[in-house]
Order: structure tokens, then C-alpha cells, then sequence
């Protein structure tokens, strides 16, 4: 049985639900002033958020659940929702009311929802959002006679630009104080005589007492969670109980599972009955028209296809100034700071090689995050990620997946964190670890500053910036390419499963709001400084230190006493080269780089892949850091691009040829393109699966990764210019 | 090298290990019992609380 709701208490609960993208969130953000991600598209929500919310003098605790169309709880983001309102969510009372979001455009269905809510006797609100899109499309609903018909207070609202906040404050005191609870649906007696048998099998078998709401969920639901979490005692078959009680439905000429929908819709129809105004000629809406063309099997695909291309061109042009700046910005503070430290040399290479060099080296793909972002949430907040999804459920559907999947995946593009989280949404657990284990082979932000990097030293200057800009996209396109296959394999031959129908509500095309856009990149950029300027901090100075060290006096003498002449700073670079071939770094590297030779790589590379599992942008601070070292200080020292394209093996059959390009390139970018190089997603991996999922994406992603890099170098050594 | 470099030294090398082996202890810890690693916008608590 529920838990009784906390009225006494001082802090309101108040929990805000709706089906998925009715403007929850936005809502939520507003009344307290908090800055939870929006999107036009479902599923952006998938775990409960709260805040605190100043409600007319009320302090309220307002919690923001997932996007539900009801409370049968099939996916676990849904599954949140029905436990928290009935108050079994670990440590979490019941809610003391319960906003429920409303499209307005769509009453009748998102009322199917609220009648469920309605079920479980918490006082209710509704919020009639999007109000202005519904009246612009013709349609009017008649609040006050609503909540006449409903039982509960009705608001206006229009959660983007703040309409209905006051009423909804007044609304939400007026539900509590009156404990406001929407007229729930005139179950016939047949139910009543299915849930009464139900409940006095369970009692007899000690199952703990549940609502009748809960035992009707039971009833109506194909597999209800309900029974579940409600402890069923060790060797109880519930199976035989629950088909006897739905026979007593069958008898009565009700079928159970499809009672609910039928009940519930009548009923919801008699009470709207009067309360809405359609349009006389329904028009064809703007949001209809250009579906038109970007949802169209062959002009969709092409538009798609040419979008993503056009995004990933201009992120590598438009950023090339504001790199130049930051290159430049990085320049100017290591000579201000160099000669601040001239009579501590060592001091010297670790703050100006080590840490300057390395997290600058960094930062400098800041405008790329930036300019990345601002695509990204232009596409989310027009609405247009939807029809991404609706355009690659064909694809998806090959390989047993759907285009559920693809909110995930597209999640993953930023992050594979909140992509994995995203996951929450699949209801079949065999397909939510398949989309968990192919989610992290999609190029998050994290791998653009490596693609850059190398596309910027060696792509561009062998075949100019067209194809410079198209292999930024390509690379965009591996994991994606590659998770096709291997999410069939998974499916084929390892978890077995089944194709899922997919539903996706194409939310409208709206305008987005500069402002979401304009703070999402900043979210993002503090994300990326904050990560330069503590992970990557910290790994530089480990590398700088496993470079720097030993410095034997030996090494010095010998390149001193050896014949070569030179110039004091030529024989100082030289002797530098000589430290850094016998560091510590340089051992572990030769051990290791065997094993990566096959791809190209030299020990410096290879300490770089090796450096980057905890994050991939480290392979960047550890190449700045390594060549660093490797530059007089008071040199005219270009950026990390030119060192790289002018570093030559020193020993070996390639001896004398350069260490980078083009086949190496390419084989370092499908590297990290194909390995999961993230220490952070490995653990929301296994948190949201187990360890051992965990493991196997990282051993097969490695492996993967491995494999791709050498076919890559191997046929490039081939047929590309080097 | 001079003492004060040693020192200075040691001391960025010693934080950076601590500070990498805490970030480890977090994921494996915090992370994998259902906290929150606090990276991404997802994760991140709400403003207010």
C-alpha cells in the first residue's frame, strides 16, 4: 500500500509527470529556476530530478519524472515514475500532489494518463501546457469547465515563456488543501469482484497489501512490476491466481488486457465531452509539410546524410581562426611564465612543457566543442533528432535493434554517459544492453580534438580542406557503421533478441530558443575546462615526469664528447632527444609498442593510446608534453601539428622517414573511434548493467579498435600517398 | 636540481597521483553503488538543492 503522503511535513512534495515531451522539464526548470536539459524529443528525461520550488509561500520539493504515456511501467525510466507516486521508491514518501503535464494539442490521450494517477487518490493538477501551439492550431480547450468535469484545478499554461506560473502556485495549494483527486473511471463491478479475488489470494499467501489501484495494474498489465517489488514469498506461483482472476473479466465479456484502454478512453471522452473546440477544416500544418520531405524514405536520407555533412565542415573551417587565437593565447603565457622560472630549469619543463604545453595543447579544441554544440542542441530543440530517429529505425530494425536505440546513440554523440542513462527508455532488457554495449562506439566530443589534430597535420595539407572537412564526418559515421554489425552479432549470438515495435511521437518543429542553445555550450565548455584543468592537469604531469626522468649526466657527456658540430642550442635539442629516448616513458613505450607496430605506431604514439584509456584526450597532452620536452623553450617552436608532421624514427627499418602520416593518421583516428577509452563510462556501464557487461565492452571495443587500426595502416600504406 | 625543485616537484607528482587515484575510487565507488560521477548534464544536481 502506498505510503501516506507527507502533509504534516513543512516541505510539500510535489511531483510533476506527463507523457514524454509536453514540456516537463521546461516547466520544471522554470518554477525553480534550475537548468535541467530540454530537448524537442522524447526521452530526454530519464531519472527523477528535484528542486526547490517557492509555491505561494510553500516551500515545495518538486521531483520531475521521466515522461510516461501510463503507468504500466514496462521500461525501467517508467518504472521510476509508478514507484515514486506510489511511494516505493527507496527512502522517497509518496507525493503530497501531482502536477500532470499536459500537451493541450493532445488532451484525450494525455488525460489516459491522468486517470491512471487518479487510480492511486493523490491530489492532482492540470497543467494544459503548449496552450499557445494548441490555439494556433485551432484548437480550445474550456479550462474552467474542465476542471468542472475533472474534479481538479486546470491550468493554462506555457512553460516557455512563463504563462500560467501564478495560477498554477494558486492550483497547486487549492489540490493540496482540498485534497483535489480527478474523478477516477466507473470500474464495472466485474473489476471489482477480479481485484478482490486477487487481493485475498495474495494476503493468503503473505504477499504484503497492495492499493487497488496497484492490484488493478496487475489485472490490466501483460507483466506488471507491481508484484514484483511486492514480495512474493519463496515457491509461490502468482501465474495460476492472476489468470483465475482474469478469467472472472473474460466471464463478464471484458478482456483483460485490453479493459484499461477501452474503460479509461470512455470514460475520459464523457468527461472532456464539451471542453475542447476543434478546428471546422483542419489544416495542413507546417510541422506535416516539411515532414514531407525530411521524413521521406529517399529525401530524408539524402537530407540527413548532407545535414551531418554540412554540420562537420563547418566545425572543422569556422573553427580554424579561433584556434590560431588560442594557439597563440597558449604561446604568449609560456614566455611571459618561462622567464619567471629561468633558474629552476626543471621547474621550468614541468610548468611550461608539462603543463602548459600539455593542457594548452588541449584547450586549443575548444571552439570545436563549442561550434559542435551549438548543432547539436539546434537540432534537438527544433525537433528535428526525432525524425533522425524515425529515418534510422530501418537501419536499426536490421540488426535487431529499433529506433528507440537511436536517442541513446545520438546521446553518445555528446557523451556516452548520458547516452548509456538514455538507455532507461528500452523496455526490452535484452535490447537496453545492446544499445548500452554499441552506445560508446559512437564518437563522443571527446575523440573531435584527436580526429582535428590529425586531419589538421595530415589530411588537410595532402588533399586540402574539403576532404579534410569530409573525414571529420566520416569519422563520425565509423562507430556507427561499426555498431550496425556488432549490435547484430550481440543480438544473433549472444543475447537473442527479439525485434521491438517502435513508437515515436514526432514532437512539432518549434523555434529554438538562443538562449538554451547559447547556455547547452557553455555547459559544454565548462565541462571540457574543467576536465582539461583537473583530469588532464594531473595526467600531464605523471607523463611529463615518466619523460623528464632519469637524467643521468652520462647521456649529456657522450652527446657533448661526440664529434658532431654544432650550435650550443643544436647540441641542446640533441641532448634533450637523447633524455627523452632513455626516459622512463620511452622504456615502457618500446616494451609495448610491438604490439602496436602492426598500425604504424611509434613508442610515443603508443604511450599516447596507452595514456588515454582514462580519457582520450590525454594522447594530446602526452604528444605536447613528449615534443614538448623535446623543443627549446626559447625557440620559435610552431604548434603541435607542425611538430608532429616533422618527426622522423630513429631507428628501426623506417629509420629516417616520418613517424606520422597519412595511413598513421587514419589509424590513430580509428583507434579511437573504435576504443572505449573512458573510465567514466565503463563505470555507468556496469552500473547500469553489471561489471561483467562492463568488461566485455571493453575487451571487444579494444580489440575492435586494435583490429581497425591496422587494417587501416595496413591498406593505407597501400593505396594513400604517405 | 636544487632542494626547492625537488620538493616542488615531488609535490605536483604526489597531488596528480592522489588526485587521479580519487577520481578511480569515485567511479569505482560512488558510481558503481549509484551516486553520481557529476560529469555530465544528466547527472549533475539540480540548482537549488
Amino acid at each position: 500500500m502506498a505510503k501516506t503522503p507527507t502533509l504534516s511535513s513543512s516541505v510539500l512534495r510535489v511531483a510533476l509527470v506527463g507523457n514524454p515531451n509536453t514540456g516537463k522539464t521546461t516547466l520544471f526548470n522554470r518554477l525553480t529556476g534550475a537548468r535541467q536539459k530540454i530537448g524537442n524529443y522524447p526521452g530526454v528525461t530519464v531519472e527523477k530530478k528535484s528542486g526547490t520550488w517557492e509555491c505561494g509561500g510553500r516551500r515545495v520539493e518538486l521531483v520531475d519524472l521521466p515522461g510516461a504515456y501510463s503507468l504500466a511501467a514496462s521500461s525501467p525510466d517508467e518504472r521510476v515514475s509508478f514507484d515514486f507516486l506510489t511511494g516505493h521508491l527507496a527512502g522517497e514518501p509518496a507525493p503530497d500532489a501531482v502536477i500532470c503535464v499536459v500537451d493541450a494539442s493532445n488532451l484525450v490521450r494525455n488525460l489516459f494518463l491522468a486517470s491512471q494517477i487518479a487510480d492511486l487518490g493523490l491530489p492532482l493538477v492540470i497543467a494544459l501546457n503548449m496552450s499557445d501551439a494548441a490555439e494556433k492550431a485551432g484548437i480550445r480547450v474550456d479550462a474552467q469547465l474542465l476542471s468542472r468535469h475533472l474534479g481538479v484545478p486546470v491550468v493554462r499554461t506555457v512553460a516557455t515563456k512563463g504563462e500560467g506560473i501564478d495560477a498554477l502556485e494558486k492550483a497547486v495549494n487549492r489540490a493540496v488543501d482540498e485534497r483535489a483527486c480527478m474523478a477516477q473511471v466507473p470500474w464495472p463491478e466485474a473489476v471489482g469482484r477480479a481485484v478482490s479475488y486477487l487481493r485475498d489470494g495474495l494476503e493468503k499467501e503473505g504477499v504484503r497489501p497492495l492499493a487497488d489501484g496497484e492490484l488493478r495494474r496487475v489485472v490490466f498489465d501483460r507483466q506488471s512490476a507491481v508484484l514484483e517489488r511486492a514480495g512474493i514469498p519463496p515457491g509461490f506461483d502468482p501465474a495460476p491466481l492472476l489468470s483465475a482472476s482474469r478469467d472472472i473479466l473474460t466471464a463478464a465479456g471484458i478482456q483483460p488486457l485490453s479493459a484499461e484502454a477501452l474503460l479509461r478512453y470512455e470514460h475520459i471522452g464523457h468527461l472532456t465531452a464539451g471542453t475542447i473546440e476543434f478546428p471546422e477544416k483542419r489544416k495542413r500544418s507546417w510541422t506535416e509539410r516539411i515532414d514531407a520531405v525530411l521524413t521521406h524514405r529517399v529525401w530524408g536520407l539524402v537530407i540527413f546524410v548532407a545535414m551531418m555533412f554540412v554540420v562537420f565542415q563547418s566545425i572543422y573551417t569556422w573553427a580554424g581562426p579561433f584556434m590560431g587565437w588560442i594557439e597563440e593565447a597558449v604561446a604568449s603565457v609560456q614566455s611571459l611564465v618561462a622567464p619567471l622560472l629561468d633558474n629552476w630549469p626543471v621547474l621550468q619543463s614541468l610548468v611550461i612543457d608539462g603543463v602548459i604545453g600539455g593542457v594548452g595543447g588541449v584547450v586549443v579544441f575548444l571552439p570545436q566543442i563549442l561550434i559542435l554544440f551549438f548543432f547539436v542542441s539546434l537540432l534537438e530543440d527544433t525537433g528535428y533528432m526525432a525524425r533522425g530517429a524515425f529515418l534510422m529505425d530501418k537501419m536499426f530494425g536490421w540488426c535487431g535493434l529499433n529506433g528507440k536505440s537511436f536517442v541513446p546513440m545520438l546521446s553518445s554523440y555528446a557523451c556516452a554517459i548520458p547516452g548509456v542513462l538514455a538507455t532507461r527508455t528500452i523496455e526490452d532488457p535484452r535490447a537496453r544492453l545492446t544499445t548500452i554495449l554499441v552506445s560508446p562506439l559512437m564518437s563522443c566530443s571527446a575523440r573531435l580534438p584527436v580526429y582535428v589534430l590529425m586531419i589538421g597535420a595530415f589530411i588537410e595539407p595532402s588533399y586540402g580542406a574539403g576532404v579534410a572537412g569530409f573525414t571529420l564526418f566520416a569519422m563520425h559515421f565509423v562507430g556507427l557503421a561499426v555498431a550496425v554489425p556488432v549490435a547484430w552479432a550481440l543480438n544473433k549470438f549472444v543475447l537473442g533478441t527479439r525485434p521491438q515495435p517502435f513508437l515515436l511521437e514526432m514532437p512539432p518543429y518549434r523555434a529554438p530558443r538562443f538562449r538554451d542553445i547559447l547556455w547547452r555550450m557553455w555547459e559544454r565548455a565548462r565541462e571540457f575546462l574543467v576536465r582539461a584543468g583537473t583530469v588532464i592537469v594531473a595526467m600531464t604531469i605523471i607523463i611529463w615526469a615518466l619523460v623528464y626522468f632519469p637524467r643521468p649526466e652520462s647521456v649529456r657527456e657522450k652527446i657533448e664528447a661526440s664529434a658532431v658540430a654544432g650550435s650550443p642550442a643544436q647540441t641542446d635539442r640533441r641532448v634533450d632527444a637523447a633524455y627523452i629516448e632513455q626516459s622512463y616513458l620511452a622504456r615502457a613505450g618500446r616494451l609495448v609498442q610491438p604490439l602496436f607496430a602492426p598500425a604504424g605506431f611509434d613508442w610515443k604514439i603508443t604511450v599516447g593510446v596507452l595514456a588515454s584509456f582514462p580519457a582520450r584526450e590525454v594522447i594530446i597532452a602526452t604528444l605536447g608534453t613528449i615534443y614538448g620536452i623535446g623543443s627549446d623553450v626559447d625557440e620559435e617552436s610552431g604548434d603541435l601539428r607542425t611538430t608532429l608532421a616533422s618527426d622522423r624514427w630513429t631507428e628501426g627499418p623506417r629509420a629516417g622517414q616520418p613517424v606520422f602520416n597519412v595511413p598513421v593518421a587514419l589509424a590513430i583516428m580509428v583507434f579511437f573511434a573504435l576504443c572505449l577509452q573512458c573510465g567514466a563510462t565503463v563505470a555507468v556501464m556496469a552500473k547500469e548493467s553489471n561489471w561483467g557487461w562492463a568488461l566485455f565492452a571493453f575487451a571487444y571495443m579494444t580489440l575492435l579498435a586494435w583490429a581497425g587500426a591496422v587494417l587501416t595502416y595496413q591498406v593505407g600504406t597501400r593505396f594513400l600517398a604517405s | 636540481m636544487s632542494g626547492f625543485e625537488l620538493i616542488a616537484v615531488a609535490a605536483a607528482i604526489v597531488a596528480a597521483v592522489a588526485y587521479l587515484l580519487r577520481r578511480v575510487h569515485r567511479l569505482l565507488g560512488k558510481n558503481a553503488a549509484g551516486g553520481c560521477c557529476g560529469r555530465c548534464p544528466v547527472a549533475r544536481p539540480p540548482a537549488g538543492r
